[in-house]
């Protein structure tokens, strides 16, 4: 419950949060630290995450199929656990990744009628 | 698979990215501990993010199903009288079913605890209706067929032998059997071995298995018990094992303690062996299938050696069968023992079941009933749920799973409430004559019956309100201010609850004709004349079988014990027979009558009976002419006979028998001369009632009779006799068994056992849903009353007559009711003749019995409704309509 300490941050909601780890896990496998820094680092520092609710995440997603987990090495050649993203989350992903550009295309023509 | 791993994994990786966090911020420069401290608040709550994570793997509708078992339960613990009423119903009718169930599957289904019970057979012969029988030398034939049959086995039904013990001689019930009896079966030892092919040879030492009731009850479980030497019948033997519990022999409902080997049959019939002059019915062959051999490919095999035995001369008379038909060998599954008891029970099984699931519909329609009142009370509860997002679905699976759970707990209840019953039963049918013993220990196949029908149960009683109650208008329903909500009760509800009490009485109906016609059948056979003097006689079974006191003086034996009882004043009278009546036992015997017209073998058949002079006064059965037996029929003067009347009506029609001269057919002894003719008496059980009956003197039987059953007309209570009449029997014949003590009226009981359980739980069972029906009824009439209070109240204002009102309410139970009647009685017409085999005296669409079983139903109907009649009728009307 960190809202109070960053006043820029905008909450993410859990549909979502889902879409933005899938992408980021596109550019290669991750554990949980990454990929939270990544999205952070990613949006600007905009978007905050909260870290715990990555997990409930995650493990959603790897029950859907869209992500597989395994071990791997890390930078410092210690062994840990990496998720990635499997093939049929590449494709889930370029499915709401469309769903999601509609989206924001259609509530930003009600926000900003399009000028003249 | 991923979620293992995953889940496994889900603390390190928790770890590893707080740590990876402390390391960033440490390496921003921040101090360690503050670091920690904000890491941790960056992450959030770890319990909960587990809980969470954990939370995702578990099956959606299994967490919706614990939520509605949470909410049933809180459901049902706020209404304890509701739930109490339901559960008790369902276990009356659950526990109903399961009891006779019980009974079903331990008569009717059962297999025996015998390895592979399909490949076994018995080896029966016969023209129109085969039976399982054969001689020792037959045996050997069957086995040496090796090509279709594995092993090849016979034993002797169940008999008694006498256990010396320290107190005196007690019979025990025995079987003998070939040698390879448990190898053939597949039957496991307890403890020691089990008799061999060895220890079935004449001259062998004499060995015997117990079974484990008998181990328990004479040897208190002795581990020791092998080993050790009884005396059978004088005997020693050694007993060298002990069946496994659950082993009960091949002949259901009996239940042999001592098994002894065939062998020891040599000793009586040194022949036995070998010996082509008998064939014993009471001796089935068991054979198991060869693997790989179809039965009818056995069963043309037994024919084949049973024609080839038969084309034998000596054997030529084997089965010359009156009417002609061919007679064929073949085989009877033996997978599920003999078919004596089946063939007796199987039909009142049957009923009574058919009779207890009536029972449970009738509850289940109380329940149905019941919450579908209920489910209108919480009409309300219901609406908001729905308006909130709940599902038609969703709010009936809610409700089916308090209906399922209210089974559950019933059916819980009821298989307790079961084993009370069938321990109860059980006990009854294993005294008297000829006891059955069951075990009725709950079983598998019970459970999975009763769990069958408690979940079949749930899902009927609980889908009607589960339908009906979910048809929810939410916004009227929220609007509503009270319970009773007139505008808009759904229309299944209110009206599907006087359908449901009709049908429960029209089912009462059908039970209590039922019922009312087995009560009067049991009525009609225990009253019915059969033709002696049963009050005050007392029966008594003297056995000097396989003792020390010859067999030749039983006659003798009997004269002197009359003698002695009457002179002391005990008894009236006293006399002995072989075949005392009211008892299965007996034999038939075609007789020849020269110079009467020819018949048929068949038709000459009449039933022998051995008797004591003092027989016919004993019994009370009058002399119709020429005279009894007296001292002068002694065992070396002329053979004399007494007949009945139908015997002499059927062989000498209008003529006199006296001074006839008669004989057994292919008998070579010399011929009888009758002597008197006496007033006809049931022989063997009322159902047949009387028979053809022959009597000789028993001083004159050419085969000494060694088991006799004696009958005393007694001045005072059997008590006060049974206590001397043992002393008064050892001081006149050492070793004579005195067994068997009973009155005649518990000897006609014991052939009625049938008849008393069927009247007895067919009554039980029809005031269990008298009971259950009324109590529907009321409650539909009070709901009535409850609906039309203001009604009523507004009446009773405008100067109506209390009786009116009563009246008025009760007019509406006697409609439902009407209807219920009808209906019962048409079903009643069309299902008795289910019950017609069974019936005595009265047929199956008796008018008197429906017609009270329709009154009764009526009255019964009308006292349940009176009482909310009634306080219909003493409502203020002030109060109600104030209430408005």
């Amino acid at each position: 419950m960190s809202t109070r300490k960053s006043t820029g941050r905008i909450e993410l909601l859990q549909g979502t949060l889902d879409l933005l780890i899938l992408r980021t896990l596109r550019l290669g496998p991750a554990n949980g630290h990454e990929i939270a820094k990544a999205i952070e680092r990613g949006s600007d520092d905009v978007l905050q995450v909260q870290q715990g609710s990555l997990y409930p995440a995650l493990h959603r997603l790897i029950r859907r199929g869209w992500v597989s987990f395994g071990e791997g090495t890390s930078d410092n050649n210690r062994r840990a656990n990496y998720y990635r993203l499997t093939a049929r989350g590449r494709k889930q992903l370029e499915i709401e990744t469309g769903k999601w550009d509609r989206l924001a295309r259609a509530i930003a023509r009600i926000l900003r009628p399009a000028e003249g | 698979m991923h979620r293992k791993r995953a889940l496994e994994q889900l603390d390190r990786d928790i770890r590893d990215h707080i740590d990876q966090d402390v390391a960033d911020r440490i390496a921003r420069g921040i101090a360690p501990d503050e670091a920690r401290r904000q890491a941790l608040v960056a992450f959030g709550n770890v319990t909960v993010t587990k809980e969470d994570t954990r939370a995702v793997w578990t099956v959606r509708w299994i967490e919706q199903t614990l939520q509605d078992l949470r909410y049933a339960v809180r459901m049902l613990r706020r209404a304890p009288g509701f739930t109490a009423a339901v559960v008790l119903t369902l276990a009356l009718g659950i526990g109903a079913n399961t009891a006779i169930f019980s009974l079903f599957e331990a008569i009717v289904l059962r297999t025996l605890p015998v390895n592979s019970p399909d490949t076994l057979y018995f080896v029966a012969q016969g023209a129109e209706r085969a039976a399982p029988g054969g001689n020792y030398p037959y045996v050997e034939r069957i086995r040496a067929r090796t090509d279709v049959f594995a092993g090849v086995t016979a034993y002797f039904r169940s008999s008694s032998v006498k256990v010396s013990t320290e107190e005196g001689i007690e019979t025990a019930r025995s079987l003998t059997v070939s040698g390879n009896y448990y190898e053939v079966l597949g039957v496991a030892m307890a403890i020691g071995r089990e008799l061999s092919a060895d220890d079935d040879r004449p001259g062998a030492g004499l060995v015997a298995v117990i079974s484990d009731g008998y181990w328990s009850r004479r040897f208190g479980r002795d581990p020791q018990v092998a080993g050790r030497t009884i005396t059978v019948d004088g005997r020693p033997t050694v007993i060298v094992g002990v069946t496994a519990a659950g082993f009960s022999g091949l002949d259901p409902g009996a239940a042999p303690e001592i098994t002894l080997p065939m062998a020891v049959r040599t000793l009586d019939t040194p022949d036995f062996l070998t010996s082509h002059e008998t064939w014993y019915g009471d001796m089935p062959i068991v054979a198991r299938l060869a693997p790989g051999i179809a039965a009818d490919q056995a069963a043309a095999v037994v024919d084949g050696v049973l024609q080839q035995y038969r084309s034998e001369p000596e054997n030529a008379w084997l089965f010359a069968n009156p009417t002609g038909g061919r007679v064929r060998g073949l085989l009877l599954p033996a997978g599920r023992g003999t078919n004596g008891l089946r063939d007796q029970y199987t039909q009142s099984l049957q009923i009574l079941m058919a009779m207890v699931c009536l029972v449970l519909f009738v509850g289940c329609a109380n329940v149905a009933s019941l919450l579908l009142a209920r489910g209108q009370a919480r009409a309300r509860e219901l609406a908001v749920r729905a308006s909130i997002g709940a599902g038609r679905t969703r709010l009936a699976r809610q409700l089916l799973t308090e209906s399922l759970l209210l089974a559950l707990l019933g059916g819980g209840l009821g298989l307790l409430l079961a084993q009370v019953c069938t321990g109860a039963i059980g006990a009854v049918v294993a005294t008297g004559a000829t006891p059955i013993l069951l075990d009725l220990h709950p079983n598998a196949m019970v459970l999975v019956f009763t769990a069958t029908i408690t979940i079949l149960t749930g899902l009927v009683f609980g889908a009607a309100p589960a339908i009906a109650c979910t048809q929810v208008d939410t916004a009227p329903a929220l609007k509503a201010l009270g319970a009773a909500s007139p505008s808009s009760p759904s229309r299944l509800r209110w009206s599907t609850r006087p359908v449901l009490v009709a049908a429960q009485i029209a089912l009462c109906v059908l039970l209590a004709s039922g019922a009312g016609l087995l009560v009067r059948t049991l009525q009609n056979l225990e009253t019915r004349d059969s033709g002696f003097d049963r009050r005050q006689l007392l029966l008594v079974a003297l056995d000097a079988r396989r003792t020390p006191f010859p067999v030749t003086q039983v006659p003798a034996l009997c004269d002197a014990l009359a003698e002695r009882l009457v002179q002391r004043g005990d008894v009236l009278s006293a006399a002995c027979a072989r075949n005392i009546v009211m008892s299965s036992r007996g034999n038939a015997r075609p007789l020849d009558v020269p110079g009467a017209p020819p018949l048929p073998e068949n038709a000459r058949v009449v039933f022998t009976n051995m008797v004591t002079p003092e027989y016919f006064r004993t019994l009370g059965i009058g002399v119709a002419a020429g005279r009894a037996f007296d001292t002068r029929d002694s065992a070396t003067a002329e053979p004399v006979a007494v007949i009945n009347r139908s015997l002499a009506r059927h062989f000498f029609g209008t003529e006199n028998p006296i001074g006839r001269q008669v004989h057994f057919y292919q008998d070579k002894g010399p011929s009888m001369r009758i002597v008197g003719v006496v007033e006809d008496a049931t022989q063997r059980n009322v159902r047949e009632g009387v028979l053809m009956t022959i009597y000789t003197p028993l001083a004159q039987v050419r085969e000494p009779e060694g088991l006799v059953t004696m009958a005393a007309r007694i001045r005072s209570t059997p008590a006060a006799l049974a206590a001397s009449l043992r002393a008064d029997v050892r001081a006149l014949s050492p070793g004579v068994v005195v067994d068997n003590i009973r009155t005649m009226d518990q000897q006609i009981g014991s052939t009625l056992v049938r008849e008393r359980l069927l009247a007895f739980l067919s009554t039980a069972f029809g005031l269990l849903a008298l009971a259950m029906a009324c109590i529907g009824l009321y409650g539909v009439v009070s709901f009535d009353v409850s609906r039309r209070l203001r009604d009523i109240g507004v009446r009773l204002a405008l100067g109506a007559q209390r009786v009116n009102v009563i009246w008025q309410v009760l007019r509406t139970a006697l409609v439902v009711s009407l209807a219920g009647i009808a209906a019962g009685l048409a079903a009643t017409v069309a299902a008795t003749r289910m019950l017609a085999a069974l019936l005595f005296d009265v047929t199956s669409r008796d008018p008197l019995t429906l017609a009270v079983a329709a009154a009764l139903l009526l009255l019964t109907a009308m006292a349940a409704s009176f009482l909310p009649a009634y306080r219909a009728s003493r409502i203020d009307p002030i109060v109600v309509l104030r209430a408005d």
